[in-house]
């Protein structure tokens, strides 16, 4: 898979040491544009006017709670991966959260390194070939518009 | 009796005539001495003729016959004498002699005629005999002529009717009978010469009598009638008893057979009879009932005739005047009310008749009451016999009291001892059944009989169990002692046992010793099933409870858990990952510090000394943080939310995560041994299993004051895992370990336990179809054993 632009990354918590923690790592181990948030809010702002591929975000915070947070993501940018993270142990609620948002993957603090950022990389992929697809099917459908416009032309001067 | 009556006999009779000499020798006799002595004349001629005299008679005989010699009599001189013939019997013989005198005075001879009057010498005795009798007796005897005029009488004759002979010969009609009792009798003696029956004689003072009278014809030996001779016996006195005992008979009688006061009608019949068999005349006979429970008293009145009814007496007047005879307990006699009237009655009274005389004879509940138009109707004797009237039927009215009395309290007794309720069993000392309540068929299936005819019948229908309590009980019983709420079984005749609680109670003979032993009981089964279903339901709720506040706090735990969980995950993954990061970073640095600057790694050199320290550093910040990870991790699948969620776990990971939460109880004091064995994973409730390991577990390190071993292991027992949890602690009294499963059962003090936790524990390996044992030794410790069926009994899931 072939990228030219390094794939944008948000994370949101309302904790400063999860974002220090989490940016610290993908800054050494990775080349994705990392940006993190401590308000949900924010968040939303900079993804509605930003091109992201994949956001992991806190479960429980102050200000909007994880599940919500992502739902509104998904209302904006339907084809960005959704992560949650979470402290929290009950996972009834946390999987009942993840089939009504339609969340990619679910982690558990405390996290291991190593599979986050493999959880991360699927996530990446699976956003950009959900985006080269778009494209694609965005390509197609300029291709059968302009054909459409071909017959319509073929038409007329028959007619 | 007149001499011309015997004639007759001397006519028949032979003479015997003889002649003596002068020595009285019999020189001649005539030959009637063979047929009236029996001796020939042979035998008699020159033997003397005083020979022929009785003995004692012989010397009366030779004195007058020397007398008449000594005064030359030359009369015929008739002497008697007895005989004695040739047999040696005895007649009385008459003798006519006459002496014969020679010329010069000297007896010659003499000559007789001797006559045999041995008959009539018994006639005149028989008669004189008879004539005693008669004028002894008793009975009137009295002779008349064929005209019936009276010829002679006795003495107790001229008693009983009061008249002289003279008197009554001179009277011209018989007045002593009736006319028509006359008649009777002269019917009958003309009939049948005879007489026999009761006539009513009239005495000379006027007195009626009642006479047994019997007559009869003295005839003739040709027939003809000559007297007639009647006895008389006075019956009055004996009719009299005869009667009196007769009318209190039936008077008794008719007594017995009331029932109420309607039957009085019954008994006034008879006592009218009685009182006209007694001869007292009076215009109204009736009884006076007084009620005196009533304030006035009230009376009600009844006359004596038929139909009459009951009368309420409404006037104030009546009443007093009968209460206050009745108090003074005998009898109130107004003779003549024109005269004396004290109860102001003489106008009341003789409305309907001409009232003189009224008599009030008291009895237990009134009076009986008399009147006449008479003064003075009423003898004393009539009034002895009144007051023996009223004595009868006070015994009636006080019978009909009892008979009321006892129907009601016999009716009592029954209900009550035949009630439903209980049956009463009553025995003797001996153990014998003397009464057994026919209910006891409802209640055993046994009829009364079954007791009757076997005295150990008890031992065969009391549960065994209980045989000992009620033999005990019925001994004590004997003994004088009452007891109650003596619980046995009794089985009934289908084999299922009853529950009954008996009272025992002695009774007492007069002497003081026990003469029955009486058994009460009651049916308790009921009761014993209410009481062990409100056990059941006190237990199950407060399981319930604790069950409740058990989830309860599991609930508030869990929520506890994953709120701490979720804070220190928050920093602790942070630092997990950061170290990490850090790992990764001085990884990178020292590769570029050995690529660019190799001289610096060097030992000795300053920076590889730090990065030294940064590797130390390291190293424990990521112990540090396993660890705290690994707590949080324990505390959440402790806590886990999932616990209704019935799935395979293993055991050993629970008993880990238990032992985590209490190390920091147990380390550097408890030493903890696992020593797990093969199990497989368990279908089960995790979270809830977890929280009796973490139970036990508690209570081991609890146990174990100072310092001690808790072992832990784990094996595979015939399709069961059994995980034995010993600790070497203080150890359960053996008094307390029945009942360390009680919910709310606590040694701990309040505060410290909430007595719940063992009994959740059973209940929870209940529900997974295992248990909970538990041995233990005081000072040794104690060890409980979890069995857990590996494949659980299919059952619903509980929450």
């Amino acid at each position: 898979m072939s990228t030219n632009l390094p794939a944008t990354v948000v994370i949101v918590d309302d904790e400063e040491m999860v974002l220090t923690s989490l940016s610290s790592f993908l800054t050494l181990e990775t080349d994705y544009a990392v940006h993190t948030f401590l308000s949900p809010t924010a968040a939303l702002e900079f993804v509605g006017a930003n091109e992201v591929s994949l956001i992991i975000s806190d479960y429980l915070m102050p200000e909007m709670d994880g599940i919500s947070f992502l739902a509104r993501v998904r209302e904006i940018k339907p084809d960005v991966t959704r992560i949650i993270l979470t402290g929290y142990a009950d996972k009834e609620n946390a999987i009942k959260a993840i089939n009504e948002v339609g969340l990619f993957q679910y982690v558990e603090k405390p996290w291991d390194n190593d599979n986050l950022q493999i959880v991360i990389r699927n996530g990446i992929e699976k956003q950009q070939l959900l985006a080269s697809l778009r494209a694609k099917v965005d390509e197609i459908n300029r291709a059968y518009a302009g054909l459409q416009k071909i017959q319509t032309d073929i038409l007329k001067t028959f007619s | 009796m007149p001499a011309d009556k015997l004639s007759s006999v001397f006519e028949r009779d032979p003479e015997i005539v003889y002649v003596t000499d002068a020595e009285a020798r019999l020189t001649s006799i005539s030959d009637t001495a063979g047929s009236l002595l029996g001796f020939t004349q042979a035998e008699l001629l020159g033997r003397s003729m005083f020979d022929l005299v009785h003995p004692d008679d012989r010397a009366t005989a030779i004195a007058g016959f020397q007398e008449s010699v000594r005064r030359g009599d030359t009369e015929v001189r008739t002497v008697e004498a007895r005989l004695i013939d040739k047999s040696g019997a005895t007649h009385f013989f008459e003798m006519h002699r006459r002496l014969h005198f020679a010329a010069d005075g000297s007896l010659s001879g003499a000559e007789g005629i001797a006559r045999d009057v041995t008959q009539s010498r018994r006639l005149q005795e028989q008669l004189r005999l008879y004539q005693a009798i008669i004028t002894a007796s008793a009975d009137a005897v009295a002779i008349f002529d064929c005209d019936g005029n009276f010829v002679e009488h006795n003495p107790a004759h001229e008693k009983l009717l009061g008249y002289s002979l003279a008197q009554l010969r001179d009277a011209a009609k018989p007045t002593w009978c009736s006319p028509e009792d006359a008649d009777r009798i002269a019917t009958s003696l003309q009939a049948s010469g005879g007489f026999r029956g009761e006539v009513a004689a009239l005495t000379k003072d006027g007195r009626r009598l009642h006479i047994d009278l019997s007559m009869f014809a003295v005839m003739t030996d040709s027939g003809e009638t000559r007297r007639f001779v009647g006895f008389a016996r006075d019956q009055t006195e004996r009719k009299r008893e005869d009667q009196h005992r007769q009318v209190f008979q039936q008077l008794r009688e008719q007594v017995l057979m009331m029932q109420g006061e309607a039957d009085l009608e019954g008994v006034l019949t008879v006592l009218e009879d009685g009182l006209h068999a007694f001869g007292i005349h009076y215009q109204n006979c009736g009884i006076n009932l007084l009620d005196l429970s009533t304030d006035p008293p009230s009376m009600r009145s009844r006359s004596s005739k038929p139909g009459g009814g009951w009368i309420e007496s409404n006037t104030a007047r009546a009443v007093r005047a009968v209460h206050e005879m009745w108090q003074r307990g005998e009898p109130t006699y107004r003779r003549d009310l024109h005269v004396d009237d004290p109860f102001d009655e003489r106008r009341y009274l003789q409305t309907h008749a001409p009232i003189r005389a009224v008599v009030d004879l008291p009895f237990s509940h009134g009076t009986l009451a008399l009147n006449s138009t008479s003064a003075d109707a009423f003898s004393d004797a009539d009034l002895v016999l009144l007051q023996e009237i009223a004595g009868v039927l006070s015994s009636s009215f006080q019978r009909i009291d009892d008979l009321r009395r006892l129907a009601l309290s016999e009716a009592r007794y029954r209900t009550l001892i035949e009630t439903p309720d209980f049956i009463v069993l009553l025995l003797d000392p001996a153990g014998n059944y003397v009464y057994v309540t026919p209910r006891v068929q409802e209640w055993l299936g046994l009829s009364p009989e079954d007791f009757y005819a076997d005295p150990t019948i008890g031992e065969r229908i009391i549960h065994p169990d209980d045989v000992e309590i009620a033999t005990a009980a019925f001994q004590r019983g004997v003994a004088g002692e009452a007891q109650q709420g003596v619980e046995y079984r009794w089985r009934r005749a289908g084999g299922e046992y009853r529950w009954a609680s008996g009272g025992v109670y002695p009774i007492l003979a007069e002497d003081g010793a026990v003469h029955t032993v009486q058994i009460v009981i009651h049916d308790v089964t009921r009761l014993k099933d209410l009481i062990e279903a409100s056990e059941r339901a006190n237990r199950e709720l407060l399981e319930t409870q604790a069950r409740l506040v058990q989830s309860d706090k599991m609930a508030a735990l869990g929520n506890l858990v994953a709120g701490i969980a979720h804070e220190i995950n928050t920093p602790v993954g942070a630092i997990h990952s950061m170290h990490d990061t850090l790992v990764r970073a001085v990884g990178k640095l020292k590769a570029t510090i050995e690529e660019q600057y190799p001289e610096c790694c060097r030992e000795g050199n300053p920076l590889a000394k730090a990065l030294k320290v940064i590797d130390d550093s390291n190293r424990v910040i990521e112990a540090g943080s396993a660890r705290v990870t690994t707590i949080v991790r324990s505390l959440r699948n402790f806590a886990r939310l999932d616990q209704a969620e019935r799935k395979e776990a293993n055991l050993h990971a629970g008993l880990d995560d238990s032992l985590m939460l209490i190390h920091h109880d147990t380390k550097n004091r408890v030493e903890i041994v696992r020593d797990y064995g093969e199990i497989p994973e368990v279908l089960c409730y995790p979270g809830r299993l977890n929280q009796v390991f973490l139970n036990i577990l508690n209570n081991a390190q609890q146990a174990i004051s100072a310092s001690g071993t808790i072992t832990v292991s784990t094996r595979v027992v015939g399709g069961e895992a059994h995980v034995v949890i010993a600790d070497t602690g203080s150890g359960i009294p053996e008094e307390s370990l029945s009942r360390i499963f009680d919910p709310g059962y606590t040694t701990k003090g309040i505060g410290v336990g909430t007595g719940l936790g063992l009994s959740i524990c059973y209940q929870i390996m209940e529900d997974h179809g295992g248990h909970i044992d538990v041995a233990s030794k005081v000072g040794q410790g104690t060890t409980v054993t979890i069995v857990l069926p590996l494949v659980p009994p299919d059952r619903e899931e509980t929450t």
